[in-house]
């Protein structure tokens, strides 16, 4: 049996950042509780008690966790650990965080950019156009595929759906009135 | 005939991610009104029934949860779903969930008796019962305790934002009218579970792709021989938990899971694909999705916002749920008990020849699944306050989740935290204003007493757990030290 | 090479045609929708048997010797509200579903659905005493798509000086008024107490210890509380829950004393046995709950009603708003709709927007002096 530990890592970490802004971020919303009030004039229970109780240990663990950093929990390495089926590979695929590369940033970096345009169009030029062109810009952009085939056919199972979801009653904007168009209400 | 309908209709509005119970029944609503009363009724039934359905093929396909009990289904079906086994991981929900209804169905006929049992919860029976669900997140907080914490601290502060009802001041509402109504659940649920994993997969260096190993749709006897003890547990809980008013149930799957995570030989495999995680709460949402009816055909309380829609589908077509229904109407009550029957059937039918086409959903290229699970996510977020907020929410929670997952902070327990949160705090003012004010009456019944002590219980079996852990790591390393100087 | 190239393309052209088969499901799946829900509809046509019978956009009309089914004529300012609306209307209630506002606004939408032939779509968003339905309808297109439900005297909040609310007469477009009701005093069907005068007498021996369930500070059941304390002397608890079905709960399960609700939302469970009315908070007896007195004729005059009336955002077209006024109160007028109503225990009062402008501003007198101080 063996135990494992991770390799020691700098001291400004990810881990270490991420408890940092999440201490002043709890830090701040406990402030907020206590000025709500813990509790009201007759001794009940005020607005700030509750969130008080919660952003105040919150604020603890924010500070274990900064000093701990991105140190792991020793895992136990068992054999009788491994699942009747799962070869170790399949494990680690479940396990793994994977590492993203530049290529990996730049394609979250598209799926931000199309669902700004996405947020932009919805309302404004309504679900239909709006979904078409973030569906399309995404298929473009972090897709391999780019058959002429594979497009139109994404496109048509979500306009079906976005359809569907309109004629059963479900308010989605349109203003250029294409459900009406498309043979709708 | 309706009964089919309803079920159709409720699978295929329960597919769409965000859309929960409660929204399809009321939309669907305007087509009950055009049928007599108790083909109405029926079919309202249905589309409720069939929409929980909807929602479980979401989570365990895409690990999208379709509403909020449906998460604690996400955490091992998805999982199922990477081992290729995805087919296995609908069959078990469908099995399961036929084998909780017909339990609950059953316990419908004493609703009665049942009802008077519900009622006579107290504000602090349900705050204890509260407060022994949220120990249940210790069983979720993975191998860090203090990330894991952190989590469900996060969950919890979310369900605080908004109006207080006590006092009618906001809270962490920054002066914006969207935020007075708190924050939309389900849109930070979609966000933390299913679109961080989308977003992580995207970045991944290699994106993952199941279409090669769908695996089989049948279920094998054995699959059924390690369920069954599952399906029953996760039906008593959820059966239990649909009496409590008030109750989210979210919370039911979640005890569900953790219940067998507990009692498993094997909770190492937990997280990883085992068929109980999804059997149990599966079964639990189910049965809870029927012990709802209970409060509302016997007493004429809604116990949720479904059943409150439901209540208002009877009233308007001149039925008065409660004690006189079973007397005046018997025809409505046991029309609907036999059609829960039905619909418990009919649901069986139509989903276990679909699965196979529902799993076929996986062979779609992973970044064009992802292009449409994106844009059915926003549909879905939109549609719960007709807002583009509620998809601001939607992604701020997925980047949130995204940037937490990559530092292992678990979101499981802030998916029980987010639901429980406002039940814990209502329950507990609530219950001090009944007893004017005095802290002391938290420990004056016995009910929530026994809650206390089962917290104090899982609590102490944790820390022991954990205790037992660190001295073995610390033999292993002594050993190991040892061993390396020789 | 050319048969791994051949592999490939028929990799490509495999997945392709996996794609286009979701899609045709998507297709299928879309129509069965469709399909089921023009069943629905078309099931209701049926035979037209009485004039003036409606279904769908169609109403039964005498042509010649025979009833036919012909499209319901629609004014002009409707017919370009409807189009500008896709045919699907929304009306937000800011309270939680099942509650006596929304049966009152679920059955209202029936109606405009007939009337119209639009889609109604109903949804609640319930909180801060109803104002959170108001933000939202006040936010909306100004097209009239969207209306909301204004209830007086819980909307009159924004008098409160801590209150949060945003609103006030002038910033919402009212439309009218189509349902009333009054609230009443309940107990326990095993309470010990049988009039008001048991209640009051025991909640002035018993000082902040008698419990009455609350909808919270600002609520209408909040100003009643008030007046009812002031008037009586005396002093009780109240209890917030969340709802009219959490009162219900909480009563039944006898964890308050009393709760005082809209007789819509109260009639079951007193026809159910499960509640005694006390006295009906109205200066007359309600026809629904004919032999409970009035608290005024009990010797305690406050009066809680509730007026339930549809309003939308400003700065939609006025001959709009006046055509679906016109619209309500001929709904109000309907037979059919005030017998559907009676059923509900709801009272069909019908008021236009400058009659309800009237009552509001009369409201506000009356309770400014109450609501400032809750």
């Amino acid at each position: 049996m063996q135990t494992t530990n991770d390799a020691p890592s700098k001291f400004l970490n990810g881990n270490r950042i991420t408890a940092f802004v999440l201490l002043l971020v709890s830090g701040n919303l406990l402030n907020f509780s206590l000025r709500y009030g813990l509790f009201l004039e007759d001794g009940a229970p005020g607005p700030g008690l509750f969130p008080a109780l919660i952003t105040g240990p919150l604020v603890g663990l924010c500070i274990a966790w900064l000093i701990i950093g991105d140190r792991g929990v020793p895992k136990l390495e068992n054999e009788s650990n491994e699942i009747d089926d799962l070869t170790a590979e399949i494990e680690a695929k479940l396990d793994e965080i994977q590492e993203i590369d530049s290529d990996g940033k730049k394609r979250i970096g598209w799926v931000f950019f199309w669902t700004i345009i996405m947020f932009a169009t919805f309302e404004r030029l309504g679900s239909i156009i709006s979904l078409s062109i973030y569906a399309t810009g995404l298929l473009f952009s972090i897709s391999n595929i780019k058959s002429w085939k594979a497009i139109p056919s994404t496109l048509l199972m979500i306009l079906l759906v976005t359809f569907g979801a309109i004629k059963i009653g479900v308010t989605l904007p349109d203003p250029f009135n294409l459900f009406r168009i498309f043979g709708g209400q | 005939m309706w009964a089919v309908i309803g079920c159709g209709l409720g699978m295929i509005t329960g597919v769409l991610p965000g859309f929960g119970p409660a929204a399809a029944t009321g939309l669907l609503l305007p087509f009950a009104f055009v049928l007599p009363p108790a083909a109405s009724i029926v079919m309202l039934a249905c589309i409720y029934y069939g929409s929980m359905y909807g929602g479980t093929i979401t989570s365990v396909l895409l690990n999208v949860p379709g509403e909020a009990s449906s998460v604690a289904t996400c955490i091992d079906g998805y999982a199922m779903t990477k081992r290729g086994m995805a087919g296995k991981a609908l069959a078990i929900s469908a099995v399961g969930s036929f084998i909780a209804g017909v339990i609950a169905v059953f316990g419908l006929i004493f609703s009665q008796k049942i009802a008077a049992f519900a009622i006579s919860f107290t504000y602090l029976d349900v705050f204890g019962f509260s407060l022994l669900a949220l120990t249940l997140v210790v069983g979720l907080t993975g191998d860090s305790m203090i990330k894991g914490l952190i989590s469900a601290c996060l969950g919890l502060f979310i369900g605080m934002v908004g109006l207080d009802i006590y006092t009618g001041g906001p809270r962490f509402t920054m002066g914006l009218d969207q935020l007075q109504e708190g924050l939309p659940f389900i849109a930070i649920i979609m966000g933390i579970f299913g679109l961080s994993e989308i977003l992580e997969s995207i970045g991944g260096k290699k994106q993952p792709d199941y279409s090669g190993n769908i695996g089989s749709t049948l279920l094998k006897w054995q699959d059924f021989k390690d369920s069954i003890g599952s399906i029953l547990r996760g039906t008593g809980i959820g059966f239990f938990f649909g009496l409590l008013p008030g109750s989210p149930a979210a919370a039911s799957s979640f005890a569900a899971y953790t219940v067998e995570k507990r009692v498993s030989k094997t909770p190492e495999k937990f997280g990883k694909g085992a068929i109980q995680g999804v059997a149990g709460p599966e079964s639990a949402n189910n049965a809870l999705g029927i012990s709802n009816f209970i409060p509302l055909l016997a007493l004429g309380i809604p116990s949720s916002a479904t059943m409150a829609i439901l209540l208002a589908a009877f009233t308007i077509n001149g039925l008065t749920p409660g004690p006189l229904l079973f007397t005046n109407n018997p025809e409505i009550a046991w029309g609907l008990i036999a059609s829960l029957a039905l619909a418990n059937v009919i649901l069986l039918v139509m989903a276990l020849p679909l699965v196979r086409m529902w799993v076929s959903i996986l062979k779609i290229p992973t970044m064009i699944l992802y292009t449409i699970t994106l844009s059915f996510m926003s549909i879905g977020a939109y549609v719960i306050d007709g807002s583009m907020f509620s998809v601001l929410v939607l992604w701020i929670a997925g980047i949130v989740g995204f940037t937490l997952r990559r530092f292992g902070v678990p979101m499981a327990p802030a998916a029980l935290t987010i639901v429980l949160g406002p039940m814990l705090e209502k329950s507990f003012r609530t219950a001090l204003q009944v007893n004017y004010g005095e802290f002391s009456s938290l420990f004056s019944s016995s009910r929530a007493n026994i809650a206390y002590g089962l917290i104090v219980v899982v609590l102490a079996t944790k820390m022991i757990s954990s205790i037992r852990k660190s001295n073995k790591v610390r033999k292993m390393k002594s050993s190991e030290a040892i061993s390396g100087s020789k | 090479m050319d048969n791994n190239r051949n592999g490939a393309v028929l990799m490509n052209r495999n997945k392709s045609v996996q794609i286009a088969a979701v899609a045709v499901t998507a297709l299928v799946l879309s129509l069965t929708t469709t399909t089921s829900a023009s069943a629905a509809t078309a099931k209701v046509n049926g035979a037209c048997k009485t004039v003036g019978q409606k279904s769908g956009s169609l109403t039964c009309t005498q042509s010649g010797t025979k009833k036919v089914w012909k499209t319901t004529v629609v004014p002009a300012a409707i017919k370009s509200w409807l189009k500008d609306c896709n045919n699907q209307l929304s009306v937000v209630i800011g309270y939680g579903a099942g509650g006596a506002t929304d049966i009152w606004a679920r059955l209202l939408a029936k109606y405009i659905e007939t009337e119209t032939g639009a889609k109604v779509n109903v949804t609640n968003t319930p909180g801060a005493g109803g104002s959170l339905g108001i933000n939202k309808v006040m936010s909306s297109k100004r097209n009239a798509c969207t209306m909301g439900n204004v209830n007086l005297p819980s909307a009159l909040q924004y008098l409160r000086p801590t209150s949060s609310v945003t609103y006030s007469k002038e910033s919402l477009n009212l439309i009218a008024t189509t349902g009333f009701s009054a609230n009443v005093i309940v107990v326990h069907a095993d309470s010990k107490y049988n009039t008001a005068k048991d209640l009051v007498d025991d909640m002035k021996a018993n000082a902040g210890r008698i419990k009455a369930g609350s909808d919270g500070p600002g609520s209408d059941d909040a100003i009643a509380y008030y007046d009812l304390a002031q008037k009586t002397g005396t002093t009780f608890t109240q209890v917030v829950t969340d709802g009219s079905a959490a009162k219900v709960a909480a009563l039944l399960s006898k964890q308050i004393d009393f709760f005082g609700g809209s007789i819509t939302g109260v009639k079951a469970n007193i026809d159910n046995k499960q509640f005694k009315a006390l006295c009906v908070f109205s200066d007359v007896k309600s026809k629904f709950l004919p032999t409970t007195p009035t608290c005024k004729e009990a010797g305690y005059d406050v009066i809680s009603t509730n007026m339930w009336s549809l309003f939308t955002s400003q700065g939609t077209l006025e001959s709009r708003r006046q055509a679906i006024e016109n619209l309500l109160l001929k709904i109000a007028a309907d037979k059919t709709y005030i017998a559907d109503n009676d059923k509900l225990a709801i009272e069909v009062r019908p008021f236009t927007s400058d009659a309800l402008s009237e009552e509001w501003t009369r409201q506000a007198v009356l309770y400014k002096s109450i609501i400032s101080k809750i």
